[in-house]
């Protein structure tokens, strides 16, 4: 009886466990909950740029994004810059991860032509981040403090 | 012993019955329950249907009489959505300042299909050596490159600002400026045979930020050689400037000196190209 009690004990256990494990997921992050939590930092303003726009500028179907949110400043000459996406397929992720790579160093060539030195910084400073299906970007003065936002809300 | 499997047999028979018993009127009850349910389901089914059979009508009495006070509206928006949908605008910061306009929510709709080929520091002279040119389909390419897969109807160039200020592009004479224009309406017909080109010109700056060097005077006598040249070249010239009369106040830039801000692309940019479109035969 003793032992049949144990088995039940260990197996009600690993259940638990199982359970908290899927929980962890990235794929549960709601990513407009993140973005609206680390928009307010930005120092500038941030437009959430149109479907369209996201298609021609970084070839970017975004139905094949589960969720993203791609955001820039109103300002041109400003680098400001909220990209997160959440994508299932490997292969277009590993295309659109070389899209953004493609569009941060085209932002670093325009504000370093333009004589902006500190934005320029922000840009060669700033790194794609991946984990799991998500791939983040924060191009920001505060992106230390975003990443963290974002990483904290992954794990 | 006989007896006592006797009283352990009946004893089951009787908690089986019992067991049985509740069972079935479980069942019964859990069966009130899923029709009471079904019912209230359907009670709240039948709601919703009148109401969105009540707002349905309202919404086609509205739509029927805003239609009819705005068909001509209607057949306007839709010739400048013709005229623009997947049509290139092709510029530096200011026009990058656009795009991104496009995506703020005062934006008509009509903006939503246009193509944005801008480039930060953007000037005339660099935009057909430039193989790292804007952004297009994931990949940085040379302006003909992007011609050759959008094969557009219509180009809208604006270019020029960032060499007559001498700023991320290098400071040349109008003469020359207006001869590297010339050569690159020469290599975007080559690139794109069958496209209208319009040039948009250049508006002026804010009072505060004029110099000897760089003034409003300067940008007006730029326009004016550009007037003259678009004839000989073959392609439409709009005066954007002029909506902004003699110097770009303030209020309508976002860094008091050439920049628009939203203000200035709702008020004036998208008024004029709309005027641009309504007037096109």
């Amino acid at each position: 009886m003793k032992k049949i009690i144990k088995l039940f004990v260990i197996a009600v256990s690993l259940c638990t466990f199982a359970g908290c494990n899927g929980s962890n997921n990235s794929s549960n992050i709601s990513i407009s909950t993140v973005y609206s939590g680390i928009s307010p930092m930005a120092e500038g303003t941030l437009v959430e740029m149109n479907d369209n726009y996201i298609s021609n500028y970084y070839g970017i179907d975004v139905a094949d994004l589960q969720e993203y949110v791609f955001a820039q400043s109103d300002d041109p000459k400003s680098a400001e810059t909220i990209i997160i996406f959440k994508c299932q397929d490997g292969e277009k992720r590993k295309l659109y991860v070389q899209a953004v790579e493609n569009a941060l160093n085209q932002k670093y060539d325009e504000l370093t032509n333009y004589d902006l030195p500190d934005e320029a910084k922000l840009v060669k400073q700033s790194k794609i981040r991946k984990s799991d299906d998500l791939v983040y970007l924060v191009i920001s003065d505060k992106s230390k403090e975003m990443n963290k936002i974002i990483k904290d809300s992954i794990s | 012993m006989n007896k006592r499997a006797n009283r352990v047999y009946w004893l089951l028979l009787i908690m089986m019955l019992i067991f049985g018993f509740s069972m079935a009127i479980d069942g019964i009850r859990a069966d009130k329950h899923k029709n009471d349910q079904v019912q209230d389901a359907y009670a709240q089914m039948t709601t919703e249907v009148t109401t969105v059979e009540i707002t349905t009508e309202m919404s086609s009495e509205s739509m029927e009489s805003s239609e009819l006070t705005t068909l001509t509206d209607e057949e306007a928006k839709q010739k400048i959505n013709n005229f623009y949908s997947g049509q290139v605008f092709m510029g530096d910061s200011i026009m990058s300042g656009f795009a991104t306009y496009t995506s703020t929510k005062e934006a008509p709709e009509w903006l939503n299909n246009v193509i944005f080929l801008s480039k930060v520091s953007w000037g005339i002279s660099s935009v057909l050596g430039d193989n790292n040119g804007p952004m297009y389909q994931g990949k940085s390419r040379n302006i003909k490159e992007s011609l050759s897969m959008i094969n557009p109807q219509r180009i809208f160039i604006n270019l020029g600002i960032n060499e007559m200020n001498g700023l991320g592009s290098p400071g040349y004479s109008i003469d020359k400026l207006i001869g590297k224009y010339g050569e690159l309406i020469t290599g975007l017909k080559e690139a794109a045979p069958d496209s209208k080109i319009y040039i948009i010109n250049i508006t002026p700056c804010t009072e505060e930020r004029e110099t000897p060097m760089f003034s409003n005077a300067v940008i007006k006598e730029f326009d004016k050689a550009l007037e003259e040249s678009a004839k000989t070249w073959g392609v439409t010239y709009l005066d954007l400037a002029g909506e902004f009369g003699d110097v770009l106040e303030p209020e309508l830039s976002s860094d008091n000196f050439v920049h628009h801000n939203n203000k200035a692309y709702s008020e004036k940019w998208v008024p004029f190209l709309e005027k641009v479109a309504l007037n096109d035969n």
